[in-house]
């Protein structure tokens, strides 16, 4: 089986990367910085809040695909209050989280580098169902990112027999959710991103995977009582950040 | 059904809100909903500044005697113009300048996704940075129009996108900047402007069913007064309860 992986050097894309080459997949990684472990791995840097950068990727994968397994899991998080937020820290959010993958995902189907019976699997956030105040930019880049799945799913099963998931994943014990935690925060209730990595792979079918009972509970306090689940995470997070 | 001057067919002039006289801010003013919603604006008595990607003089006849400022708001040059040409003190702003393409991703290109993304998404972000002074001063209401699409849409993927962030983004903004300035997000179903032709539709049937514009403005500006929710949908349905009970969706 053959994988791409952005954000492949930390975090889930890390634990998603160990999981698949334990399961002997080749995994090419689309990353900043280059994995710290699995030297052995091919590793493709790549900046991608520029899109030259990333217009230049699918030469540089011709040889290497069509892919069965593609994970859109790079991002970036920066949390404080909107209006105190730098403008180049917008600017960068909405390049790598939300124009990235859409942009990627239409320079892999452009240039036929997503196999017939692969997956296609983009990682949001359970922001998604509860909202993230202190993140706005954050969390309205994820769910562009959910309405683009949701959007592709229908017409890529149907002409290219590609699976197009989402998945919204909650806090995970990874460096991303340590630098954007309020201060104080024990990191307790986070989930291991090993987990979440399996759940995702293991989840062939679904259109959103909601993986870990963490997150399935927040989606779950989200859906039944928006209002009053943006209220908590703006008591959990926003109030310790002003 | 088609008729994009509003104005010429209201026989009773509109009146003044209780609030009287506002300062309101419109982007996407030089075409379709804007337009509309400047005109009855104009015509109602608030003062109106205006922001379109066209020229001054590449403006339709019927454009109302208001301020306007040509900003193309996919560039950051044009963020940063829209920011330094609003009024310091807003009463109300509408965000609405947008395109889109009915296509699916295997037709898109690369510059179309990202102008997309940037007009409908970023800039929004970016104006809502830039006029958050202002807003707060006016202890204003900040309108972002968003679509039906915001759901997922398999004809218009890179357009749900851009909506479905900017649903996100207003969701939680709302929350941060609650008791400071009101955030609404307002989505329009299918509507009669100039957008879905040049966006590629051209079934008539589509066409036909597709909500008027003038309709769709009052809409939007009863979704900016008053007590409001975040999400407000406008559809027949919604227009016509309108109509009858005088309230927004
Ligand atoms: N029409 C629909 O069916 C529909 C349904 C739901 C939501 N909406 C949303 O409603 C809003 C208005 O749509 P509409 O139907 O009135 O569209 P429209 O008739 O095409 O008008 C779009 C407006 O946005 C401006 N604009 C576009 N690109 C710009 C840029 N780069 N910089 C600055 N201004 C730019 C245009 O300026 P110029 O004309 O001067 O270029 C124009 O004033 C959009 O956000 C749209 O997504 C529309």
């Amino acid at each position: 089986m053959r994988v791409l992986i952005t954000g492949g050097s930390d975090g889930l894309g890390a634990a998603v990367v160990r999981h698949l080459t334990q399961a002997g997949a080749q995994v090419w990684i689309i990353d900043k910085t280059a994995p710290q472990t699995h030297q052995s791995l091919r590793f493709l840097p790549c900046d991608l809040a520029q899109p030259d950068d990333l217009a230049g990727l699918p030469a540089r994968l011709q040889q290497a695909g069509p892919f069965d397994l593609v994970v859109m899991s790079a991002g970036i998080n920066a949390v404080g209050p909107f209006e105190a937020m730098p403008l180049a820290t917008i600017r960068n959010l909405h390049a790598i989280n939300c124009a990235a993958p859409i942009l990627l995902a239409q320079h892999l189907l452009a240039q036929d580098l997503i196999a017939a019976g692969g997956r296609l699997v983009f990682i949001a956030s359970v922001s998604h169902f509860t909202g993230y105040p202190g993140a706005s930019v954050y969390a309205g880049g994820k769910d562009a990112l959910v309405a683009f799945a949701r959007s592709l799913r229908r017409p890529f099963w149907a002409d290219h027999r590609i699976t197009v998931q989402v998945a919204t994943p909650g806090p995970m014990r990874t460096a991303h959710a340590a630098r954007h935690a309020p201060p104080g925060s024990t990191g307790r209730g986070r989930a291991c991103p090993d987990h979440i990595a399996r759940a995702i792979l293991r989840s062939k079918r679904r259109a959103v995977i909601v993986p870990g009972v963490a997150s399935q509970a927040m989606a779950l306090f989200g859906r039944l009582f928006p209002v009053q689940a943006t209220q908590a995470m703006r008591k959990m997070l926003y109030e310790r950040l002003v | 059904m088609l008729d994009t001057h509003p104005m010429q067919d209201h026989d009773q002039p509109l009146q003044l809100p209780p609030q009287g006289r506002q300062t309101w801010l419109v982007t996407g003013a030089s075409a379709g909903i804007g337009l509309a919603v400047c005109q009855i604006l104009h015509a109602a008595g608030h003062d109106v500044t205006g922001f379109g990607r066209r020229q001054a003089q590449d403006l339709p006849a019927g454009f109302p005697d208001i301020a306007y400022h040509t900003v193309d708001l996919a560039t950051s040059q044009g963020c940063d113009l829209l920011a330094a040409r609003a009024p310091h003190r807003l009463d109300r702003a509408l965000l609405n300048a947008g395109l889109g393409y009915y296509r699916p991703l295997c037709r898109e290109t690369p510059q179309a996704i990202s102008d997309v993304l940037a007009v409908n998404l970023l800039a929004p972000m970016m104006a809502a940075h830039g006029l958050f002074g202002a807003l707060l001063a006016g202890q204003g209401v900040l309108g972002l129009v968003g679509s039906t699409a915001y759901r997922g849409a398999a004809g218009m993927p890179v357009y749900a996108a851009s909506k479905a962030g900017l649903d996100g983004f207003g969701r939680s903004l709302r929350s941060e900047w609650q008791g400071r300035v009101d955030v609404r997000v307002i989505h329009p179903g299918p509507t009669a402007t100039g957008m879905a032709m040049r966006a590629g539709l051209t079934s008539p049937l589509a066409l036909r069913m597709m909500l008027p514009v003038d309709a769709v403005a009052a809409g939007v500006i009863a979704a900016m007064q008053g007590q409001g929710r975040l999400r407000q949908r406008i559809s027949f349905g919604a227009i016509l309860r309108h109509k009858i009970t005088g309230r927004a969706a």
